[in-house]
């Protein structure tokens, strides 16, 4: 997740941000209409990628090298739209909230605008 | 086919391909398979439709997978009569940020929900609007491009949050070396009054002149069905093209006063080779910019041209990037291309190189910019860059974009999609001796406009070693 605050802005704003919309997902869930959105846009992508003959040799290829099934898209795409709200829940929970690492870039000697370890208890 | 600095950067892929096979420790050894013999391009063909509003209907179909791209093509763009500078790309740029009953946002997310890509754009030439939206969502995404033709608001709220934007872009070209160039260059090879004087997104001038009135009188004026042409391409068929087309566009309707085009005022090459330096102090790079007025597509040099190019700045191993970067390490990039519009572009041999090898690139460029036109290409570079083109096109028209894109050039330059045989034919026939009259030709040493930006204190002495021709400073 990268963000970028406009002058004015320090960044424990956005960083709360973040985190305020990381816990909201992990809570609610998304809306249906989101997570059809998501489906939708994934399936777009892949049928752009393999117009090509290149895009189709790089989708065999990286079937092959991650799963070992170079027609592997049938099967992910049939995990892909099995995927509930429950299930974005929970990976959200256990991949997202929790400890990480944070970079900030600030103004040299401005160091009072960058994140902070922990801005929500 | 504009070929203005476009190096396929092929080995970057390969490399990255290589890497993931070397570490596939299960992977057996097979022979690979003999190549089979070298296939040729098969131009597909064009279906034509027209709407009684005057619209007309180009549709390619290719129903490999399951994806529609809808191009529409607005005649007129920047260079029509009486459009102030900027305000065309200004206003292309608006057509999707807000149109209907929806702001931007709502806009790009009920395109988000279909997985679909809906953009504007304008250029010297028209306003396209470009939709790639899966087939089964075809009925969504037509709904939204017509929206954002024909019912785009035009907020002021809208106009100024965008207006701000090209102001900040405009402000910071300032500070970016290579956009000083560009200006520069095209400011001076230009005359006052021809469209490519100005920059297509005008000044900042022009920019603070643009308000929601303006921007919807120009674009009331701008949208005639009478000539607009709708490009299809994917998994369509004709009567599909009609349906989808008369649902979402039947009810256009012309404008009362329609934009005209502007005559184009002629553009004789500079009387000698001029030095136009821009002081960057303390800059690490000069940006050099070499061109001249450029040549007309319809000239029956365009195959060898092309040719001629590719050999001298058109491709990766292209003498000027082999000279600068492979062998002298004076810059990353180095190239030279003719832009083609239907109003000639320039031709352009432009590279980035390190401050204190400012002068040398420069003899570099000036020895091979005469060459050219002067001694023989090799067989082997003659070879090497026939088969560049005519083999590349094979990968240039596979996706419903590529091919939407080639008819929209065919619509621009009134040629039909097949003439792209015969270009291709004429191109694997041409000669040394055709190469090296094109370049004498068409890039005369004498006769060129240099822009430099870099730190003038440290270059101008070298360069004014050099007697180019007479030197000035100019400041943007």
């Amino acid at each position: 997740m990268i963000a970028t605050a406009r002058p004015g802005h320090a960044l424990p704003e956005l960083q709360r941000a973040i985190d305020d919309e990381l816990r909201k997902l992990a809570d609610q869930g998304p809306t249906d209409r989101e997570l059809q959105q998501a489906r939708n846009s994934i399936e777009a992508s892949f049928i752009r990628r393999i117009q090509t003959v290149q895009g189709k040799a790089d989708q065999l290829n990286r079937y092959y090298y991650e799963t070992g099934v170079p027609d592997g898209f049938q099967h992910d795409l049939d995990q892909l739209r099995a995927v509930t709200a429950d299930d974005i829940k929970r990976v959200v929970s256990r991949y997202l909230i929790g400890p990480r690492a944070i970079v900030s870039v600030v103004p040299q000697g401005k160091r009072e605008l960058a994140a902070v370890r922990r801005v929500t208890p | 086919m504009n070929t203005l600095l476009s190096m396929r950067h092929r080995l970057t892929a390969a490399a990255g391909l290589a890497i993931v096979c070397a570490t596939m420790a299960s992977a057996q050894v097979v022979t690979a398979p003999a190549l089979g013999t070298t296939p040729t391009l098969v131009v597909p063909a064009v279906q034509q439709a027209q709407l009684p509003n005057g619209l007309r209907l180009m549709v390619v179909r290719n129903a490999e997978v399951p994806l529609v791209e809808a191009r529409l093509i607005v005649d007129g763009g920047a260079r029509a009569r009486g459009v102030a500078p900027g305000l065309a790309t200004f206003a292309a740029s608006l057509l999707t940020e807000g149109a209907g009953n929806r702001t931007a946002l709502q806009l790009s997310e009920a395109a988000d929900f279909i997985g679909a890509r809906l953009n504007s754009g304008a250029g010297w030439d028209n306003t396209s609007l470009t939709l790639s939206v899966p087939k089964r969502s075809v009925a969504e995404g037509f709904a939204l491009l017509a929206d954002v033709l024909l019912r785009p608001t035009f907020r002021s709220a809208d106009v100024k949050r965008e207006r701000d934007l090209r102001q900040a872009a405009l402000l910071r070209a300032k500070d970016s070396p290579g956009q000083v160039a560009s200006r520069v260059f095209y400011r001076n090879l230009f005359p006052a009054g021809h469209p490519y004087h100005v920059d297509l997104s005008g000044d900042s001038a022009s920019t603070a002149a643009l308000d929601s009135a303006a921007v919807r009188n120009y674009w009331n004026r701008a949208a005639d069905p009478r000539h607009a042409t709708l490009i299809l391409t994917g998994d369509v068929s004709l009567a599909e093209a009609r349906q989808w087309a008369t649902s979402a566009f039947g009810g256009w309707t012309p404008p009362a006063t329609p934009l005209v085009k502007a005559p184009v005022p002629v553009n004789p090459a500079a009387s000698t080779t001029r030095i136009i330096l821009v002081d960057k102090p303390d800059a690490a790079q000069s940006v050099i910019w070499i061109g001249a007025p450029g040549m007309r597509r319809d000239s029956p040099d365009y195959p060898a041209v092309t040719v001629m190019n590719t050999i001298l700045g058109g491709s990766f191993s292209a003498r000027l990037n082999d000279l600068l970067r492979e062998q002298l390490g004076y810059t990353y990039g180095a190239g030279s291309g003719f832009s083609f519009a239907p109003v000639p572009g320039p031709f352009l041999a432009r590279s980035d190189v390190r401050t204190n090898v400012t002068d040398s690139s420069l003899i570099v460029f000036f020895r091979e910019l005469r060459k050219i036109g002067t001694e023989s290409v090799t067989p082997v570079e003659l070879d090497r860059a026939r088969n560049y083109v005519v083999l590349g096109s094979l990968g240039d028209y596979e996706t419903a974009g590529q091919i939407a894109g080639a008819l929209s050039s065919s619509v621009l330059f009134g040629r039909p999609l097949s003439a792209i045989t015969q270009d291709l034919n004429a191109i694997s026939r041409v000669t040394a001796a055709d190469v090296e009259r094109v370049a004498r030709t068409h890039i005369d040493p004498g006769h060129l406009t240099v822009v430099i930006v870099g730190d003038l204190a440290r270059i101008r002495p070298g360069i004014e070693k050099l007697n180019l021709g007479p030197i000035e400073v100019q400041t943007y």
